[in-house]
């Protein structure tokens, strides 16, 4: 089995201001962004938030929350000094009154309990001093949400009544998250339309049986899973749960090569999430593809190397009116790491999973 | 030990594993051979 991602999806940051407003036209907005961590990590990981043109700033308090599955243990850092933060288990503030930040970087180690399957939400609130009685308002810096990668022990759920088993809202319970194997065949418990799973072909032990489910993230949409093929051997699989509602079209990006390298690359040198990341690569994709297979994509002065693949989804693995569940399946794949996001087209604009997995087959 | 479990032939799959999931189902995208090389596929530097 290779390594798997799970993610931790960002929060939104909320800002309680009181306010003036913020910046000249000519400076820099400053910025306030999480970064997750390119490779998951087993239970123990970090992250940081990042902090740029912050020199207008005169003074600080940040509150760096995580919701019940990850606990915040330390946090370490440019504006970090002895007496001047407090970490509790999910939540870590800071409060700074130096003038003179101009860029800072924070670094968050946390650890994810086995509550979660694989997510958790981080948020970030900000309050940011104009001067000694006035904070900046809102939308007068840049707030952008970022993600951890965490390998946590999946969260599993006992079947007890076959009836009762079925989606609660804002949730989903993936086709082949429940399922048995007979005569060396596998066997999924059929999924209705409606979320519930159906009774008709539960095996007799139902209390041996167990499933997954999942947070649906705000975005609607989530690559929640990857493994290798048990039918195709050396072929790898990344399933993505959607619903209808999140686009007009919906995909797979699939990334080859030196993901981390890339990650790592954009988070110093053009202060971008993953997630903007992303969204760059796909764009790059769009203007270069031209009927070709793939694009190789460099950054870092031409070091550092990928291959980009996106492929439209045209099976799925389950639909209802409301939602889809598909997978991407890549083949013959290489000594390299893989990367991929499903993606929905709205209006044109790919949204991607929050949760990228990520296949280490170094 | 429920009746099942005294047939050889059946298994109770516990999945307790997100990666796990998708990989025994069929319908997937076919996202193509990892190992096949295009020299001319386009270049893109950030």
């Amino acid at each position: 089995m290779k390594k798997l991602t799970a993610s931790i999806i960002a929060g939104a940051l909320m800002i309680s201001a009181m306010g003036i407003n913020a910046f000249a036209a000519e400076a820099a907005q400053p910025s306030i962004k999480v970064y997750g961590n390119a490779v998951p990590s087993s239970g123990e990981t970090t992250f940081s938030v990042k902090l740029t043109d912050f020199s207008a700033v005169k003074g600080m308090k940040l509150e760096i929350a995580s919701d019940a599955g990850l606990k915040l243990t330390d946090v370490s850092g440019d504006i970090v000094e002895a007496g001047n933060y407090k970490v509790t288990d999910n939540k870590i503030t800071i409060v700074d009154v130096t003038n003179n930040v101009g860029t800072a970087n924070i670094t968050v180690a946390a650890k994810a309990s086995t509550d979660i399957v694989d997510s958790a939400e981080i948020t970030v609130k900000a309050d940011l001093a104009q001067n000694g009685k006035s904070l900046y308002a809102e939308g007068t810096y840049n707030l952008v949400n970022g993600k951890v990668a965490v390998k946590t022990a999946a969260a599993t759920q006992k079947v007890e009544k076959a009836e009762d088993l079925k989606e609660e809202t804002g949730y989903f319970i993936p086709y082949g998250s429940l399922g048995y194997t007979e005569n060396g065949v596998f066997k999924a418990i059929d999924k209705n339309d409606d979320g519930s799973f159906s009774a008709s072909n539960f095996p007799t032990d139902l209390g041996s049986l167990s499933y997954n489910k999942y947070k649906l993230p705000a975005n609607k949409i989530m690559t929640f899973g990857q493994g290798e093929s048990e039918k195709v051997k050396g072929a790898y699989q990344f399933g993505t749960y959607a619903l209808e509602k999140a686009g007009t079209k919906f995909g797979t990006m699939c990334i080859a090569g030196q993901w981390t390298e890339f990650v790592e690359y954009f988070k110093n040198n053009k202060n971008m999430t993953e997630g903007e990341m992303l969204s760059a690569i796909y764009k790059a994709y769009i203007e270069k593809i031209d009927g070709h297979k793939y694009v190789n994509m460099t950054c870092n002065g031409g070091a550092n190397k990928i291959r980009v693949y996106v492929v439209e989804n045209q099976k799925q693995m389950w639909s209802s009116n409301e939602a889809r569940q598909f997978a991407l399946q890549i083949t013959n794949v290489k000594n390299e790491e893989y990367a991929a996001a499903g993606y929905a087209l709205n209006n044109g604009t790919a949204v991607f999973s929050d949760t990228v997995q990520y296949l280490n087959n170094k | 030990m429920k009746e099942l479990f005294t047939n050889p032939e059946i298994e109770i799959y516990k999945l307790t594993c997100a990666d796990v999931v998708c990989t025994s189902l069929v319908d997937y995208d076919d996202g193509g051979d990892m190992g096949y090389e295009d020299p001319d596929a386009p270049n893109y530097d950030f």
